[in-house]
């Protein structure tokens, strides 16, 4: 291969792991590190969960109409279950940070089946009964928000 | 009177020609994670794009000739291929992100999903380019991208404490958990949204193809100096709802369903058929723009016979070209590629390839040989010089920053 061509193939190699490098996801390499990733995924179900409450709310109230909460619930539901996914594909560095992996994703399970159960009123236009289809997020976003509180500093 | 219906329908246009899916999602993202930190970008944005127009405009009127084709005689054939290559890929990475723009607003008013859209938006899009009056197509989207006021409105419908916005928009502050690189990848990102380069390039070839002339001087300036600014203050409100009614609950924006919520909350159905009506029309008219900006600066570099007005047999390889990168675009689209993704990388890119642009229209509004007396005075260079630093800046740390910050994760 000449030089000129190498340097083509490098240069092409170099711009595709650019392009890939912020899709990769690596394992956690520490507690500190598990912890933050944690608090980051609580932090990004957070903002799905409370689209979806004011979205909830907004229906109740007969403000929003049945297809568009019908498509918030389920870009919500979808985000839901991709920061479920995106977590629980992270190995865990020891045996605390097994134990906290435990407790976080049953909590962003729950979130997400929660939404689900959200986007499944919105689809069968059942809009006036979503605030009570949503009152265990109200629960869930505390726990949500506490998780957060592990980031380090 | 014609002359006021003239100039309003100019204005129109400008306003439309900011408001496009780049600058819904951008604004509303912002808005959301920084609050009113970031409005001092989309007052230098303004600034920049108005002169930048004008400068464009001027040009075109005092030659009767567009900014592409001049740049070729003036700077060279490398230049300006250089410039033609980076251009027409924001311009074709732009309408991808416009298509799913108008796609997902359908979704938004009948939940189907975007993507069944997205052929029935590229064939909308081809027949206006074909069969349908230009201009009375333009004059109608500019009118009904007016319901995007909706989002001005709701600031005031939700009650804020204008002290604290007002505070919040004058001391921007990286905020606590962001780091710097993160904060500023997102403020080239909106500069990205609110200079886009077909911006300059549509207005340019309007000016030619209306055979607007040195007469017409007050009709650009009063398009750019109004239209820019007024859209920069819808640009203020999507921003402003967004810190009102999402960064409260630390909602970030991910979809363009987010960004409609504040004025559904705001004034419910009638809210939301507003913001729809406004988010059509707008990303719709930029949609015909971006088609248009591809094959046209690809039209000016070769000579080819170009113009939006012109029957399509009579310019069948401009045409051709806005045809096939709307087609492409559209294949893009069906991969199911996110579209918010695209439209953040559309405006980045737009961003750090803004030098390209500005860096020509500056050299040849300089130029005596072309534009006489009516070449840039102390103030149109001041300015001039001043965005240029501003944007090269942008253009040398947009790359690092896209990488160190991981596209702003």
């Amino acid at each position: 291969m000449g030089r000129s061509t190498r340097a083509r193939v490098s240069a092409w190699a170099a711009a595709v792991l650019l392009v890939l490098a912020p899709a990769c996801v690596g394992p956690s390499r520490s507690d500190r590190d598990y912890r933050r990733k944690a608090a980051e995924s609580a932090q990004a179900m957070v903002s799905t969960v409370e689209t979806a409450r004011l979205a909830a709310e907004v229906a109740a109230d007969g403000r929003g109409a049945p297809p568009y909460i019908a498509v918030v619930m389920r870009e919500s539901e979808t985000a839901a279950q991709s920061i479920v996914t995106s977590f629980s594909v992270v190995q865990p560095p020891s045996e605390s940070a097994r134990r906290l992996r435990r407790e976080v994703l049953t909590v962003l399970e729950q979130a997400s089946s929660s939404i689900g159960e959200l986007r499944i009123a919105a689809y069968r236009a059942e809009l006036e009964t979503m605030p009570e289809v949503s009152k265990p997020l109200d629960d869930l976003v505390g726990k949500l928000r506490r998780v957060m509180d592990l980031a380090p500093t | 009177m014609k002359k006021i219906a003239t100039l309003a329908l100019g204005v129109l246009t400008a306003i439309g020609g900011f408001m496009d899916i780049g600058d819904l999602v951008t604004d509303a993202l912002i808005g959301a994670r920084y609050g009113l930190g970031m409005v001092w970008v989309t007052v230098v944005a303004v600034v920049g794009i108005t002169v930048y127009s004008e400068m464009a405009g001027r040009v075109a009127a005092a030659t009767g000739r567009t900014t592409f084709d001049l740049i070729r005689e003036r700077m060279g054939a490398q230049f300006a291929l250089v410039n033609l290559a980076g251009s027409y890929a924001v311009n074709a990475l732009t309408v991808v992100a416009e298509l799913c723009g108008v796609a997902l607003a359908f979704e938004l008013a009948t939940s189907v999903h975007y993507l069944l859209w997205v052929p029935l938006v590229a064939f909308l899009a081809f027949m206006v380019l074909w069969k349908m009056p230009f201009e009375q197509m333009e004059r109608l989207y500019g009118v009904l991208g007016l319901a995007l006021f909706v989002f001005v409105v709701a600031v005031w419908h939700l009650g804020p404490d204008w002290g604290q916005m007002l505070h919040d928009a004058t001391h921007p502050a990286v905020p606590q958990g962001d780091g710097r690189p993160t904060y500023f990848f997102y403020a080239i990102a909106m500069l990205g949204a609110q200079m886009t380069p077909y911006e300059v390039f549509f207005f340019s070839s309007g000016v030619v193809e209306h055979k607007w002339t040195k007469d017409d001087l007050s009709t650009i300036r009063v398009n750019t100096m109004i239209g820019y600014p007024i859209g920069g203050i819808l640009a203020i409100g999507i921003q402003a709802v967004a810190y009102l009614e999402l960064k409260p609950r630390g909602i970030q924006v991910e979809h363009l369903s987010q960004t409609v919520l504040p004025v559904v909350s705001a004034f419910g159905k009638i809210g939301l058929a507003f913001a729809i009506v406004g988010i059509v029309a707008a990303t719709f008219g930029s949609l015909l723009e971006t088609m248009l900006s591809a094959g046209y600066t690809v039209a000016h570099h070769f000579g080819w016979r170009w113009g939006k007005l012109e029957p399509p047999v009579a310019a069948a390889k401009f045409f051709t070209l806005s045809i096939v990168t709307l087609l492409t675009a559209a294949g893009i689209a069906l991969t199911t590629i996110d579209p918010i993704k695209i439209t953040i990388y559309a405006v980045y890119l737009g961003a750090a390839t803004l030098p390209l642009t500005y860096i020509p229209i500056l050299v040849i509004a300089n130029d005596r040989r072309y534009l006489g007396e009516l070449s840039n005075g102390r103030l149109a260079n001041f300015f001039g010089v001043l965005y240029l630093v501003v944007v090269t800046i942008v253009g040398i740390a947009a790359l690092p920053l896209l990488i160190a910050t991981k596209a702003g994760l």
